[in-house]
């Protein structure tokens, strides 16, 4: 009975606040026994009488979400870019989003297979019955959003909120290492061998926002738009950041000695391993801040900062 | 410039947006500047959780630069883990902090003595920040007395820390309609 008053206290307090502007945890409550119906990002909705047993991921991001919520020991086969954790490299290899090995994801009959919203070639497993949750990784909040669906279907949902929450602490945490005469800069950040870049409405160019540094494609041009090379010629970015194989020939295109990053050196060049950490829409985007904030403490200040 | 300020209203009054602008206007001022949000609320149900996922789409849309911690209940720890002279920090809201803190969602809440050191432990953190605090909560007080003990409770709690927190910011912000009247301090 006092529980019972205690809580209509409580409900009573939420009701005062509810048009808040706040953010708490967004944990789905569901009964662990009760199906669970699950939207996917395409809008299709899902439903799971027990949490899967057999996943399939063919998105590196995915696979390290389902790792990092605990459900790694349920992942059957993973795209052949899943590379992390190590733990995971005995796992069957099923190709990638457009070469899917179809034939031998039958064969491991999954209970699920997880895919990104623009998976071509997984139209033939969905005709052939199984269930694909197509999830988006584009920004902050769809990686929030993803990693609560994960944890709801894995049937441990609190633990998608618990990933994001550390997400969030060592991003803060990163930004206290940034150097002040940093913040501000303004970058351009390379995918692969470009010209795309990751904007300023990607999940790289929020994280880069939060770092406090300034971005050089603006959010209107899209979360990775295809740049012209003169765009960044134009755009003049103090700091160059992107994998460290493509440094050298970056630095040879025409005109791009014009930049002053590149006449500079103002470069932040990322070895493979934690390039491949930087561009992924999962649960080790904190760890992936503090590699931005590393790279921008360590790299000496240009002789005369350009700055605006 | 380390200024405190406590901006309080009813729901749905600007408070939040307030503060965000709050926020926007001190990562403007200088590019070493960081601010930080300090979001008390728990989603205990479906509506509360479609309500905080509003507010922080609105939040990355307003202010992309401000960052967001959830800190139910260790919000002391917090102030004193990330305030600095270049970090503004939002507390969004003591209303909820301390319903956390009386009335949690599982468990008993905090008895009066608890509840004294913890309200305590805020105040010292509070003055002890070297960098600018805004802190966001709801003014409850200004009707009728709730009919249950344990909403009254909350009210003369809530109302109790106001006085407390207000006394140590410079600047108090009453929010009616989305207009802002300065009860204490500058405009």
């Amino acid at each position: 009975m006092t529980h019972a008053l205690i809580r209509s206290g409580f409900r009573w307090c939420l009701q005062i606040c509810l048009p808040l502007a706040l953010l708490g945890s967004s944990a789905v409550v569901h009964a662990q026994a009760a199906p669970t119906a699950l939207r996917d990002d395409r809008g299709t909705e899902h439903r799971f009488a027990t949490p899967p047993q057999r996943i399939v991921s063919l998105l590196p991001s995915l696979t390290e979400s389902v790792w990092a919520l605990g459900g790694g020991h349920r992942l059957v086969g993973v795209d052949r870019y899943s590379n992390w954790p190590p733990e995971l490299a005995a796992l069957p290899r099923l190709g990638g989003l457009d070469d899917a090995q179809i034939e031998t994801i039958v064969t491991l009959k999954p209970d699920v297979v997880l895919a990104s919203t623009s998976a071509r070639s997984i139209d033939r497993l969905e005709a052939l019955g199984f269930k694909v949750l197509r999830l988006k990784s584009e920004t902050h909040a769809d990686v929030r959003r993803t990693l609560v669906l994960l944890a709801t279907l894995l049937g441990t949902p609190a633990e998608g909120d618990r990933v994001w929450q550390r997400i969030q602490r060592d991003i803060v945490a990163a930004a206290e290492r940034v150097p002040p005469a940093r913040r501000g800069q303004r970058v351009y950040f390379e995918i692969g061998g470009g010209p795309y870049a990751a904007g300023r409405s990607s999940f790289i160019g929020e994280t880069l926002v939060l770092l406090g540094m300034d971005n050089i494609v603006p959010a209107d041009l899209g979360p990775f738009p295809k740049l012209n090379p003169e765009f960044v010629v134009r755009a003049q970015p103090q700091l160059v950041m992107g994998v460290q194989r493509e440094q050298a020939a970056m630095a040879a295109r025409p005109g791009w000695q014009s930049i002053p990053a590149i006449a500079q050196n103002q470069r932040c060049g990322f070895e493979t391993p934690r390039y491949e950490m930087l561009i992924r829409p999962g649960p080790r985007m904190g760890e992936a801040a503090g590699v931005l904030a590393e790279c921008l403490a360590t790299l000496a200040e240009a002789a005369k900062p350009a700055r605006r | 410039m380390a200024t405190k300020e406590l901006i309080l209203g009813g729901a749905k009054s600007g408070k939040s947006r307030t503060a965000e602008s709050r926020a926007a206007a001190w990562l403007a001022a200088d590019t070493a500047h960081r601010a930080t949000l300090l979001a008390t609320a728990l989603a205990g149900d479906d509506e509360m959780a479609a309500c905080i996922h509003r507010h922080q789409q609105d939040r990355t849309a307003r202010v992309p630069a401000l960052a967001t911690l959830e800190v139910p209940r260790a919000l002391a720890a917090a102030l004193q883990a990330h305030s600095t002279p270049q970090h503004l920090l939002v507390v969004d809201c003591l209303t909820l902090w301390l319903t956390q803190c009386l009335l949690p969602p599982a468990g008993p809440g905090m008895d009066e003595t608890a509840w004294q050191h913890e309200q305590q432990l805020l105040l010292g953190a509070l003055q002890a920040c070297p960098g600018p605090v805004v802190l966001v909560s709801n003014e409850i007080g200004l009707g009728v007395m709730p009919m249950s003990r344990e909403a009254r409770a909350c009210v003369t709690a809530l109302g109790r820390l106001h006085q407390q927190v207000a006394e140590r910011c410079a600047r108090v912000t009453l929010m009616v309609a989305g207009c802002a009247l300065a009860v204490k301090g500058p405009t």
